[in-house]
Formats: structure tokens, sequence, C-alpha cells
């Protein structure tokens, strides 16, 4: 005679004939079975203590979780005010402030006559220089931007208004000394005028 | 000595044949069913021997007890469980069991017609005594003080246990004993094989196992019992 009740029920079909989940004819056998096993019914006592105490644990960590995810969203926020974090966020501050400083050019007044002063101009960075040019008529001259080899570094126009030209140069690359160059406009096939020089000494500056 | 985090994944033929062997070491952990000559016990009944009650009530007092008590609550339990057992004897006497081995499912179906009779009975007192105002009874569920505190204090060491579980792993553990899904529905909607969910819940069984003997350890608790043991 096959009588399935006559067998323990497992541990899962105890847990699920406690939690009311036990299949269609699991009731049955299950039931039968602990009307007469001692050792069964001990052990359904367990589960249903192991079972209440999971769900209690269960249920203050569901409880727990929301505040504690907003706990952690808050932290992650938080977590950027570390300081190496913030120290990295300074340096990179830095850096794009210096990017910047150095790509707006530097205004420099060249008042000297034909080098007989020296002006210090920072090197790497774009100048704006305002070159005096007091006793020149208005209207264009050539520029020109010459290290100490007289090289030509650079050539350009300006426009000398007010007694001054104002002209942009581009970076200077090589440190050292430099002559900026006023010439007038030549005719065709011919060399321009000097008109005025100034002196300057490029330095790497900070 | 911690155990590494238990991890749901596709469960290698090991794990499977470790969880088939848990569960023989599960039924094998209870004492093994006493063979019961049903024909004899019958015919002991029938025949007013007190061997016979004697044993009939060893046999089933606990399990029926523990039924009553699941279903109707703890209130005149004893009553309840004597009037059953008239009930059962009775019933043998009068020779309403034709066949003896079927004696387990027979106190199954008188329990269950108890049960049923109780209710029945609860709620027409019910209707009755509302009627009266003189208020309802109604079965207490609630646990005792002792069995609250035992359960505070497993809850607080599965606590920990819990919480070492990955997400998936305790949401599986919600699903099934909070929102009380079935395995099916479960194992469907978070694509996982039976075996996986087994798994999982044994795994975590042993985990709880193992905080709560480290917990006793470090208090001392163990120690004081291995001691009490030995002397």
């Amino acid at each position: 005679m096959n009588e399935p009740y006559r067998e323990h029920p497992s541990e899962e079909a105890l847990e699920r004939f406690l939690l009311k989940m036990s299949p269609e004819g699991e009731v049955e056998v299950v039931e039968t079975h602990i009307f007469a096993c001692e050792s069964c019914v001990e052990q359904l006592e367990t589960l249903e203590t192991r079972i209440a105490a999971t769900r209690m644990a269960l249920r203050e960590l569901e409880a727990q979780r929301v505040p504690k995810g907003t706990f952690e969203r808050s932290s992650q926020w938080k977590s950027w005010f570390t300081i190496p974090r913030l120290s990295f966020a300074g340096a990179c501050a830095a850096l794009a402030a210096g990017a910047i400083l150095f790509s707006i050019p530097r205004d420099v007044n060249l008042t000297a006559f034909r080098g007989t002063e020296t002006a210090i101009v920072s090197e790497g960075r774009p100048l704006h220089m305002h070159l005096n040019a007091a006793g020149l008529l208005p209207g264009p001259v050539a520029v020109e931007l010459a290290d100490r080899q007289g090289a030509t570094e650079w050539k350009g126009t300006a426009v000398v208004r007010h007694d001054a030209v104002d002209v942009t140069l581009p970076r200077i690359t090589q440190s050292g000394p430099h002559v900026l160059r006023l010439y007038s406009l030549p005719p065709a096939g011919t060399e321009g005028e000097l008109l005025r020089e100034f002196a300057l000494d490029a330095q790497r500056t900070f | 000595m911690v155990a590494a985090q238990p991890k749901l994944c596709p469960a290698p033929a090991q794990d499977v044949s470790q969880q088939q062997s848990q569960e023989v070491r599960d039924k094998a952990s209870r004492p093994g069913y006493s063979p019961v000559e049903w024909g004899i016990l019958v015919a002991q009944i029938k025949a007013g021997e007190d061997g016979g009650m004697e044993q009939l009530y060893k046999l089933f007092s606990r399990g029926i007890r523990y039924y009553l008590c699941r279903q109707l609550g703890p209130q005149e339990l004893e009553d309840k469980v004597h009037d059953t057992f008239l009930i059962v004897v009775n019933a043998i006497r009068r020779g309403d069991l034709r066949e003896p081995e079927r004696l387990m499912g027979f106190v199954r179906t008188v329990v269950r017609r108890q049960v049923a009779a109780y209710i029945e009975q609860a709620v027409h007192s019910r209707r009755e005594q509302a009627d009266l105002e003189t208020g309802v009874t109604v079965a207490d569920r609630k646990q005792n003080p002792e069995q609250e505190a035992m359960i505070r204090q497993k809850a607080d060491l599965m606590k920990s246990a819990l919480s070492a579980l990955s997400d998936r792993d305790r949401e599986i553990l919600v699903r099934f004993y909070l929102k009380e899904q079935p395995q099916e529905q479960i194992c469907r909607e978070m694509d996982l094989t039976e075996t996986q969910f087994r798994l999982l819940k044994s795994r975590a069984k042993a985990k709880f196992g193992e905080i709560g003997k480290k917990k006793l350890t470090a208090s001392g608790i163990f120690s004081v019992f291995v001691r009490a043991q030995a002397g």
C-alpha cells in the first residue's frame, strides 16, 4: 500500500505547510503525518519560530532600506567633498584659470624710444601692446617682432592713432630679448622706413 | 571563520547533491517514524483496553494539540484535545474505521471536522453575542512573552546574516516570507530555477546557524553550556 504520509516530510514541505503554500495533495500528506509524528511537530515549532524571526528581521531591514537609500544618495553627494577630491578639483580649477589667464592678452605699455628701455613681458601668452607713437603721422604702419638674432617672428599691421599704436602680438615662444619695430607702409617694391624700435625681454612667469 | 557571501548562481552538480544530502540530514535528524501495528491498536481500543487507549493518546496527542492550537488558538485547548480523542475512540468502538491501517487519515478527518465545528460554533455564538452586545470571542494568536523574546533574539541574529546577502538574494526571501509569493512565481519573475531557489534558502539557513553559533561563543554562553555539559 502506498502511504506517503508514513515518511517524514522534507523541511521545505513543512515550511510550505506553515506558510499555507502546499500544493494540492501535499497538505493531506503532511497533516496526516504530523498527527502521529512528534518529531515533525517539534520541527514545525522550530520552523515557526524561525519563520517569525525571519519575517521580523526582513521587515525591519526593509523598513531601514528606504531611509538608508536616501542617506546613501546624500552620502554619495557629500562624498564628493573629500580632501583628495577637493584638492583635485582645486588643481583643475587653477589649471583652467591659468589657461584662461594665459589666453588673455597681457597689456604692455611701451614708451621707450629705440630701445632705450627694455620691458619685461611674459613668455607664452599673447601681449596687447600699447606703443608710444608720439610724433608719428596717424595712419597704418607695419609691425615686426624679431628675436635677438634679428629673425622675424611675426609681422603685421597696426594703425597710429592719438600718438599711439595698439597691437596684439601672438605668444612669444622663446624667452630672451626681442625687438618690436614699427615701419611705415612702403610703396610696392620698396622697403618701409623704420619708425620706432622697442626692446622686450620675454621671460617665463607664473 | 566567516563564510563567503552566499551568491545565487546556477547551481553546479555538487551543490545539488549537497542540497539533497542536506534534505536527507534534515529528515534523518528527526527520530524515525515508529511503525505501529494498527490492527492490534484498533483491536485493543475496540476491546476497551487501557494499553490501547494509552498508546493512541501517546501517539496522537502532540500532533492533535499542535494542530488545534494552530487552527483555533490556545483557549480551552486541553478540552478540545480531550473531546477529539473521545470522538476518535467512540468512532473506532462503533466500527466506523473499517481499515485499521487508515487510522492516521481517520484521525485527520475527525480533527478537521472538529475544527470546522468549533469555527461554526464560534461564528454562531459571535452572532448571538453581537446581538446582545457582549463582545466576541476571538482566538488569541499572539505568541507568549517567552516565544516573543526568543523570536526577537533570533531576528536580531538573522538581521546581521540577512544584511550580508546580496540585494537579489534578499529580494527572494522578502518575496517568499513577507509577500508570501509562491515559489513558482518567484522563480518565474526572477528567472530562477527551483534548485537555485532552494539553494539560496538553505545557504541563508546555514548562515543564520553559523552567525548564531558565533554570537553564542562570543558571549560566552556556549562555553558555559559546554562546561555545564562536561561537569
